[in-house]
C-alpha cells in the first residue's frame, strides 16, 4: 500500500505566453481534507483540470494507488474514482434530482431504465447527506446548497475516492456551509480524500488537515493546517505581506441622499424603510434568501414594487426600469458578474463605454479614439491589469473584470452605486484593492450600498450595516473595531 | 500595416476570402472563363442577392436571434410590389416604397411576438415564414405576374457605367450604411450588447426590446429589398422568389465569422461569405458539372470552413 492515494509529480503545463504549471508536485492521502489555495491565476484550477483529464500535461506523471495513470477525459477520471464538483454546477436543471445523480450511470433492468430503483437509491444518497428532499422534483427548484449536494451525490454514486470541491461555499449561507462541512467530515471518516479549492482562509482552518499553497504556477508550500496561520498563508500566496483589511473610520456628510419608505414586494421583502447619507458606505447584511438582492433589484427598477416610496435628495422619484434609475444617477453592479455584469465577448473598452457612448459622440457618430482615451483613463485610474483596452473582458481575472464594471459607472458619474457581492470569487489582494476603490469613490461623494454575505467584508468597509432576514429589516448597526460577525448574526436571527 | 493584414487573414472571414480567391483562380486556370467581364458582371449581380439577404440575417444573428422568415418576407414583398404595379397600376416607385415598408412591418410582427411574449425567435419566424409564404400562394394562386415597367426593371437589370450591376451598387451602399450603423451609432453597439449578454444589457439601461424590435424590422426591410430587386431583375414576380434564401443567408453570415450565439461578427464578413457561396455555384456551372452538385459542394465547404475555424479558435485559446 503506497503512502499516498494520489501523487502528481513534476506536472508542467505550458499555455501560449505563460507557464501555467511549473513542475508542480501534489499529493493526497486517503481520509484527509486537503485545501488548495492561491490567488487567481496561481494554477489551482489548471492543476485540477489536469487531474480530471480536462487538460493534458506537457510533462510529469500522475500516480494513483501506486500506478501510473493518464486521464484523457473527465469521464476517464470519474471511472478511476476521481470526481469533481465544479463551482458552476454542471447539473441539468430541468431533470429531476434523482436523474441528475444517476446521469451517465442509469440504473437498468435489462435494457430498460429502472426508475423506481433510481429514485429509491437517490433518496438513500440524499438521506446520507442529511437532505430531506423528494428526489423526484426538478433540480432547478431546489436551493444552490442542495444542488451542490446533488452534485456531490453524483460523484459518490460513481464510487469516487477523491472528490474535488471548487469554491464550494461561494453561494452558501453559514448554516449551509456548516451542513456541507459536516458532510465533508463524514466522507473523510469513510476514507475518502477531499480537495477543497477556496478563497476563504478561515474555512481552510476550519475544515482541512493539510494545505497546499500555489503561486504563479508553482508549488510554494505544503504543510499541516495546524502549523500555519492565516497571515502566513496570505504571505505565501502573495509573496509579500498583504496588509490585513482594516476598518477605516470615515467621515461623510449628514445630508440624506436616499430614503426608502415602506417598500414591499410579495414574499420577497416586506415594509422596508431606511435612509442612506451622501457619501456613506452602507452595508446590507443577511443570509442568502434574506431578500437583499431582491430589494435592491426592485429599487433599481428591475422588478416592480408593490408598495412603498423612494426619495432621492428629499424628492420622491418613480423608478420603472434600469434606464430610469440610470437617468436619476443610480448604478448597479450585480451579483453574478458573468451572467449579468459584463459583456464577455466584448472588449474592456466597450464594456466601460457601453452606456457612455453618448458622451463621446460627435454629430451622432461615436468617436472611437475619444472612447479609447476615456477607457484608458479608467484602466489607469482603477489600476486595471489588462494587456490593452481592446482585450476581451472574459480574458481578465475576476478582480479586474469587477474593476472594469466599476469604471463603467464612474464614467457615468453615478451618484448612488449599488454593489451586490462585489468581491465574490475575487482573491485576497484584489479584494483589498476593490475596498480601496470603493472608499475612494465614497470620499468623492458617491453614495455606496454594499450587499454582502461576507460579514467580515461589511465590518471592514461599511459605515453602517443594515441587517435583513427572511425579507424583513432586522436592525441597523454602526460597526466598530470590536464588532464581530456573531454580533451581526445575532441581530439577523433575533 | 503589415501586421494588420496578417491579423485579418487570421480571422474567419480572412480565411474564407483566401479560399474564395483560390477557387476563382483555379477555375480561371481550368476554364479561362471566370475573370471575363461578362462572367464577373453576372457573378456579382447574382451574388448581391445572397449577400443582401445575408446582411438581414447577420443583424438578427448578432442580436443572438435568428430569422427563418427572411425568404418569405422577400417573396411576399416582391408580390406586393408586383401586384401594386401590374394589377393596381400604381406608380412603380411608389410601389417599391410600399413594398419596403411592408417588409419592415412584417419583420416587426416577428419582433412583437419575440419581445412581448418572450417567444423563441426560431419558432416565431418558422411560423411566420409559413404564414407569409402561404399568403403568396393564396393571393397569386401560383400564377406569375408580368408586365413590370421598364422604368424600374433597369434597377435590376442595368449596370452603373455599363460596368457594375445596380444590385451590386445597392448592396455596397447598404453595406456601408450598415457597417456605419453597427460601429458608430448607439443602436449598433446595443445590438452587440444585447447579443453578447442580454441581462447585462438590461442592467446598464439598454431597452433590449426596443433594440430587438428595431433589428427585426430592419431585417424585414432588407429582406423585402432583396425580394423587390429580384422582381426587377426578372421583370416578373414568381411565387418562388427567394424561396430558398433562408439557409444561404445563415451560411453567408456564419462563413463570414458571425457567431450563432450573438455578439460576434459583422457585415464585412457576410460579403465574403456570400461571395464564396456564389463562387461555388458559378464554378460548378463553368466547369460543366451538373448543378445538382451545387448543394453537395456547398455543404462540404461549409463544414470544412467551420471546422477549420473551430480548430483554429481552440488552438488560440489553449
Amino acid at each position: 500500500m503506497a503512502e499516498y492515494l494520489l501523487n502528481m509529480k513534476q506536472i508542467v503545463k505550458q499555455f501560449p505566453g505563460t507557464l501555467a504549471l511549473d513542475h508542480v508536485d501534489f499529493n493526497l492521502k486517503s481520509g484527509e481534507v486537503m485545501a488548495l489555495i492561491g490567488e487567481n491565476g496561481a494554477g489551482k484550477s489548471t492543476l485540477m483540470n489536469v487531474l480530471m483529464g480536462i487538460l493534458q500535461p506537457d510533462s510529469g506523471e500522475i500516480i494513483l494507488n501506486g500506478e501510473k495513470v493518464e486521464n484523457k477525459s473527465p469521464y476517464e477520471a470519474l471511472q478511476k474514482k476521481i470526481g469533481m464538483v465544479p463551482q458552476e454546477l454542471n447539473l441539468v436543471p430541468d431533470l429531476s434530482i434523482a436523474e441528475n445523480i444517476f446521469l451517465g450511470l442509469h440504473q437498468k433492468k435489462g435494457h430498460r431504465i429502472n426508475w423506481n430503483q433510481t429514485v429509491e437509491k437517490a433518496k438513500e444518497m440524499m438521506e446520507k447527506l442529511e437532505v430531506e428532499i423528494d428526489p423526484g422534483i426538478r433540480t432547478a427548484e431546489v436551493s444552490a446548497a442542495y444542488q451542490q449536494l446533488v452534485s456531490i451525490a453524483r460523484t459518490l454514486v460513481f464510487g469516487s475516492n477523491i472528490i474535488i470541491l471548487d469554491e464550494p461555499t461561494a453561494s452558501l449561507t453559514l448554516n449551509e456551509t456548516e451542513h456541507l462541512f459536516r458532510n465533508v467530515k463524514k466522507l473523510r471518516e469513510e476514507g475518502k480524500a477531499i480537495i477543497i479549492i477556496t478563497h476563504h482562509l478561515d474555512e481552510v482552518q476550519q475544515i482541512s488537515d493539510r494545505v497546499t499553497i500555489m503561486r504563479d504556477g508553482k508549488l510554494v508550500k505544503v504543510c499541516d493546517t495546524k502549523d500555519i496561520t492565516i497571515d502566513e498563508m496570505i504571505y505565501h500566496m502573495a509573496n509579500q505581506k498583504v496588509e490585513k483589511n482594516q476598518r477605516v473610520e470615515r467621515k461623510h456628510s449628514d445630508e440624506i441622499f436616499l430614503e426608502v419608505k415602506n417598500f414591499s414586494r410579495g414574499k420577497e421583502f416586506k415594509d422596508i424603510s431606511f435612509e442612506v447619507k451622501k457619501g456613506e458606505i452602507y452595508g446590507v447584511a443577511g443570509l442568502v434568501g434574506a431578500g437583499r438582492t431582491e430589494l435592491f433589484s426592485c429599487i433599481y427598477g428591475l422588478t416592480h414594487k408593490e408598495a412603498g416610496q423612494v426619495f432621492l435628495e428629499g424628492k420622491e422619484v418613480e423608478i420603472h426600469s434600469p434606464a430610469s434609475a440610470i437617468r436619476l444617477g443610480i448604478g448597479l453592479v450585480p451579483e453574478e458578474r458573468r451572467k449579468q455584469g459584463m459583456f464577455p465577448v466584448l472588449s474592456v473598452c466597450e464594456n466601460i463605454m457601453m452606456l457612455n457612448y453618448e458622451k463621446v459622440k460627435k454629430n451622432g457618430k461615436i468617436n472611437f479614439s475619444k472612447a479609447k482615451e476615456t477607457a484608458d483613463y479608467h484602466i489607469q485610474a482603477l489600476r486595471i491589469k489588462t494587456p490593452s483596452g481592446q482585450t476581451l473582458i472574459k480574458n481578465l481575472s475576476g478582480g479586474n473584470q469587477q474593476k472594469v464594471i466599476l469604471g463603467r459607472w464612474m464614467e457615468k458619474n453615478v451618484k448612488l452605486l449599488i454593489l451586490d457581492e462585489p468581491t465574490r470569487g475575487i482573491d485576497v489582494r484584489a479584494k483589498s484593492e476593490i475596498y480601496k476603490l470603493v472608499r475612494e469613490m465614497a470620499d468623492i461623494g458617491i453614495t455606496i450600498i454594499v450587499i454582502s454575505s461576507e460579514m467580515d467584508e461589511l465590518l471592514t468597509i461599511a459605515d453602517r450595516i443594515m441587517i435583513m432576514n427572511a425579507g424583513k429589516l432586522k436592525g441597523i448597526v454602526s460597526p466598530d473595531e470590536d464588532m464581530a460577525r456573531e454580533d451581526l448574526l445575532k441581530v439577523a436571527l433575533n | 500595416m503589415k501586421n494588420k493584414m496578417l491579423n485579418s487573414i487570421k480571422t474567419t472571414a480572412g480565411a474564407v476570402f483566401i479560399v474564395t480567391i483560390l477557387i476563382t483562380l483555379m477555375v480561371q486556370i481550368m476554364t479561362g472563363h471566370f475573370y471575363t467581364a461578362y462572367n464577373l458582371s453576372t457573378f456579382i449581380r447574382s451574388a448581391s442577392f445572397t449577400i443582401i439577404i445575408g446582411f438581414a440575417q447577420t443583424l438578427v444573428l448578432l442580436l443572438g436571434g435568428i430569422d427563418l422568415s427572411v425568404a418569405s418576407i422577400a417573396g411576399l414583398c416582391s408580390m406586393i410590389f408586383a401586384m401594386l404595379t401590374t394589377v393596381a397600376g400604381i406608380n412603380p416607385f411608389l410601389a417599391i416604397a410600399v413594398a419596403l415598408i411592408s417588409g419592415a412591418a412584417l419583420g416587426a410582427v416577428n419582433g412583437i411576438f419575440i419581445c412581448t411574449l418572450n417567444l423563441t425567435p426560431f419558432i416565431v419566424t418558422l411560423a411566420t415564414s409559413a404564414l407569409y409564404k402561404g399568403i403568396i400562394y393564396v393571393a397569386t394562386k401560383g400564377i406569375p405576374l408580368t408586365g413590370i415597367p421598364a422604368s424600374v426593371t433597369v434597377i435590376g437589370q442595368g449596370s452603373l457605367f455599363g460596368l457594375i450591376p445596380y444590385p451590386a451598387v445597392i448592396m455596397l451602399v447598404l453595406a456601408v450604411i450598415l457597417i456605419y450603423m453597427l460601429r458608430y451609432t448607439s443602436f449598433g453597439r446595443h445590438i452587440y450588447a444585447v447579443g453578447g449578454n442580454e441581462s447585462a444589457a438590461r442592467i446598464v439601461g439598454i431597452q433590449s426590446s426596443k433594440t430587438k424590435m428595431g433589428v427585426y424590422s430592419l431585417t424585414g426591410f432588407i429582406s423585402s429589398l432583396a425580394g423587390v430587386l429580384m422582381v426587377l431583375r426578372l421583370a416578373s414576380s414568381q411565387v418562388n422568389i427567394g424561396e430558398n434564401w433562408a439557409m444561404p443567408s445563415i451560411t453567408a453570415a456564419v462563413l463570414g465569422g458571425t457567431s450563432m450565439n450573438g455578439g460576434i461578427g459583422g457585415i464585412g464578413g457576410t460579403i465574403i461569405g456570400g461571395l464564396l457561396m456564389s463562387v461555388i455555384s458559378f464554378s460548378i456551372s463553368l466547369l460543366g458539372i451538373s448543378s445538382y452538385w451545387d448543394q453537395i459542394v456547398t455543404g462540404i465547404v461549409v463544414l470544412i470552413a467551420v471546422s477549420i475555424d473551430a480548430i483554429r479558435r481552440r488552438n488560440s485559446k489553449a
